[in-house]
């Protein structure tokens, strides 16, 4: 190996980066015969030196969070909003508890009314609604009354 | 004076204590807690500045950058794994925000450059004025600015910033071996800009 073949472990041996012990000894065994190497070892310390100068103070000191501006940033933001609201179990368990409640009425309402019964069976499978006893009769001009159903274009016509 | 091996082992409780907090922080912040976030931001932007003020010299883009990176941060909360450290992954968040915004900014000068002719006045590329007394600091940001950029990125991680290679792998997303090779090659790049500056001067 020349002098060449070293620069890069030279340079990771100036900064303390040579994880690998037998690299180490192996740059040390180098060093300790080389002047070369020697010398641009100390040129490479020299730099880091400076790099490792530490910055003016003002550039470092901020004594200003940037939570206030970013806050109020946040609670802009649809997607934090959304996602917030969607992650919240707090809010999440209620309304679960409310959307299942909904469903097992709906169920047990439409198992009870799909029962058919004799009197309220109306001809296409629909069920009515009971009539009450009205005090006047019906007038000639109103519209008749169509019974309530869950088939859309039944109550169109 | 205690031996080595107690003090790693003491700094990696340290770091292991501070991701558990970090975790519990994070968790509460999925479920919206807002203290929970300050928190993380107030524990982590001294650093982050710290970092995104060597690539970045204006007070103002400093601070987008840093809200830009919590915000990110913030609205990614949910795929974050906790099993893994909370400050690497800002930091890479924070890098990679910080130098698409040179990227974008260089390209942006490029071409007002390419389409104005020569009347362009806001690139000014750090030189050395023998009339100034510049500070040791400024000297070694301009020469720095003259080393590739992907090989200042590690020695500013690394000399600058003090991060592990193996940190520096995790946020620049690349392996370890690539990280030192870089490192290297960086080190010697500034080490030979900052000899000949020594010698002209």
């Amino acid at each position: 190996m020349n002098c060449s073949d070293w620069k890069h472990d030279l340079a990771l041996y100036a900064g303390g980066d040579l994880s690998d012990r037998t690299q180490v000894a192996a740059v040390r065994q180098h060093l300790s015969s080389c002047s070369g190497c020697q010398q641009d070892l100390k040129r490479l310390r020299q730099s880091l030196t400076a790099l490792a100068t530490p910055p003016r103070a003002e550039t470092f000191d901020s004594t200003t969070s940037v939570w206030n501006s970013l806050s109020k940033k946040l609670r802009q933001s649809p997607q934090v909003t959304l996602r917030r609201r969607l992650m919240n179990w707090q809010t999440l368990v209620p309304v679960g508890s409310i959307a299942a409640a909904c469903l097992v009425a709906l169920v047990t309402w439409s198992n009870s009314h799909n029962q058919p019964t004799n009197t309220e069976l109306i001809p296409g499978g629909m069920l009515s609604v009971p009539q009450f006893p009205s005090t006047k009769p019906p007038k000639k001009t109103t519209p008749p009354v169509v019974a309530p159903t869950d088939d859309v274009s039944a109550t169109v016509r | 004076m205690r031996p080595q091996q107690t003090l790693q082992q003491e700094s990696l409780d340290v770091t292991a204590e501070s991701s558990r907090c970090d975790a519990k922080l994070i968790d509460a912040a999925r479920r919206g807690a807002e203290d929970a976030f300050r928190s993380l931001v107030q524990k982590y932007e001294r650093r982050l500045r710290s970092v995104v003020q060597r690539f970045v010299h204006d007070a103002d883009q400093v601070d987008d950058l840093m809200q830009e990176t919590f915000l990110r941060v913030y609205q990614s909360l949910h795929q974050f794994d906790t099993s893994r450290r909370f400050a690497p992954w800002l930091f890479q968040v924070g890098v990679n925000i910080t130098l698409d915004f040179l990227r974008r900014k260089k390209r942006r000068i490029w071409g007002r450059l390419f389409s104005q002719g020569t009347s362009e006045t806001d690139y000014d590329p750090p030189q050395a004025d023998p009339n100034v007394q510049q500070d040791l600091q400024q000297e070694v940001r301009a020469v720095l600015q003259q080393v590739p950029e992907k090989f200042r990125t590690v020695v500013i991680l690394r000399d600058l910033e003090n991060f592990s290679t193996s940190e520096i792998a995790t946020i620049l997303k690349r392996k370890e071996a690539t990280i030192r090779w870089r490192l290297a090659e960086g080190r010697l790049h500034f080490q030979h800009l900052w000899t000949q500056r020594q010698h002209d001067s």
